[in-house]
């Protein structure tokens, strides 16, 4: 009893008065030292601001029908958070960290059920149709032939957002892993090439080639079905 | 090809090609994430942006590109799971406890 008590006042001992959790934005080594330290107050703080992003992330990795793994995966993340933390060596930004452990543990996870795209095939898949250009032995080959559709030039606008928005989910749920890590952590959480290549465990380079495919891949996806939109208006 | 090289008035000879033209479309819109992410050395990013200024074909896909990666994350952000939530609450007392454990386990 007489234990217990004087650990509850050193806990009091340590939190500074009126400590404020946002002091640990921006400050990775402040933050670091207080979960080592056992501060209950710092987790909470990274498992609270973090999470909805990693559900977010790990949403987008596992596929839409895969939602009860979600919180699995985030869970394990976290897991693996409180396991690896002595062992973190601030190498890298502690979201870069949490992150990557989030995305190994969804490659752990992702089913072989998710008909993807083979990476192969995508990384041979040409960005714009061939037939749009002028072919080789032409004065001009390789350069277009056909205007790229006019993407802005779109009949009520409003009522294909949604559908818009589905084909463009469709195009990435089906892109290989790799491709959709890269597409997910870019263009959805903003992360720049560095850091996403941190994260993935790839180079900056290797990174940007998955980008420009996975971009590529939605881009004619949804060209293809703002094509036969047109068609249906005519 | 929808343009003709030797436009009037360009100030160039009615016999030159524009420069950006020099290099084919095909070739081009395989730099344009490169392009759009400043991975490009001086030199090549100078050769796309003239031909960029020469080509609408590719002009335009650049800007598909660029609306791509928008929707994506407009998609991302709107339709995944339950945007901004936490985990359950059943979970996240498992993981406080984990912690607490955790970091008490030589003590």
């Amino acid at each position: 009893m007489a234990q217990r008590a004087l650990t509850v006042d050193a806990e009091v001992m340590e939190r500074q008065p009126g400590a404020d959790a946002e002091a640990w934005v921006g400050d990775d080594h402040a933050l670091v030292v207080a979960l080592r330290r056992g501060d209950a107050a710092a987790f909470e703080w990274l498992l609270d601001s973090y999470t909805p992003m990693l559900r977010r992330i790990a949403g987008s990795l596992l596929g839409a029908s895969a939602s009860s793994s979600v919180d699995d995966v985030v869970q394990e993340t976290w897991l693996g958070v409180i396991i690896g933390l002595d062992g973190f060596e601030q190498r890298a930004a502690v979201r870069t960290w949490v992150v990557r452990i989030l995305v190994n543990q969804a490659r752990r996870r992702f089913g072989a059920e998710l008909r993807t795209v083979p990476l192969s095939s995508l990384l041979s898949e040409p960005t714009v149709d061939p037939e749009s250009f002028l072919p080789a032995g032409d004065e001009w080959a390789g350069q277009f032939a056909v205007m790229p559709s006019d993407w802005g030039r779109q009949p009520d606008a409003r009522l294909e957002a949604a559908e818009t928005m589905a084909v463009v989910g469709a195009a990435i749920a089906e892109l290989p892993a790799a491709a959709r890590e890269v597409i997910t952590l870019r263009d959805v959480e903003g992360f720049d090439t560095a850091e996403v290549a941190a994260i993935a465990g790839t180079t900056a380079g290797n990174t940007r080639v998955l980008l420009h495919r996975a971009r590529a891949h939605v881009r004619r996806r949804l060209d293809d079905y703002l094509d036969s939109e047109r068609g249906v208006q005519r | 090809m929808t343009e003709t090289p030797d436009t009037s008035g360009s100030g160039e000879s009615q016999h030159a090609i524009s420069p950006g033209l020099l290099r084919p479309c095909a070739e081009v819109v395989e730099e344009l994430t490169d392009y759009t992410e400043d991975a490009l050395e001086p030199g090549p990013r100078h050769r796309v942006d003239e031909h960029l200024g020469d080509c609408e074909e590719c002009s335009r896909v650049l800007g598909q590109l660029r609306a791509v990666a928008d929707l994506a994350g407009t998609f991302g952000r709107t339709a995944g799971p339950i945007v901004d939530a936490g985990l359950a609450a059943d979970r996240r007392a498992a993981l406080l406890d984990a912690f607490d454990r955790h970091r008490r386990r030589d003590s």
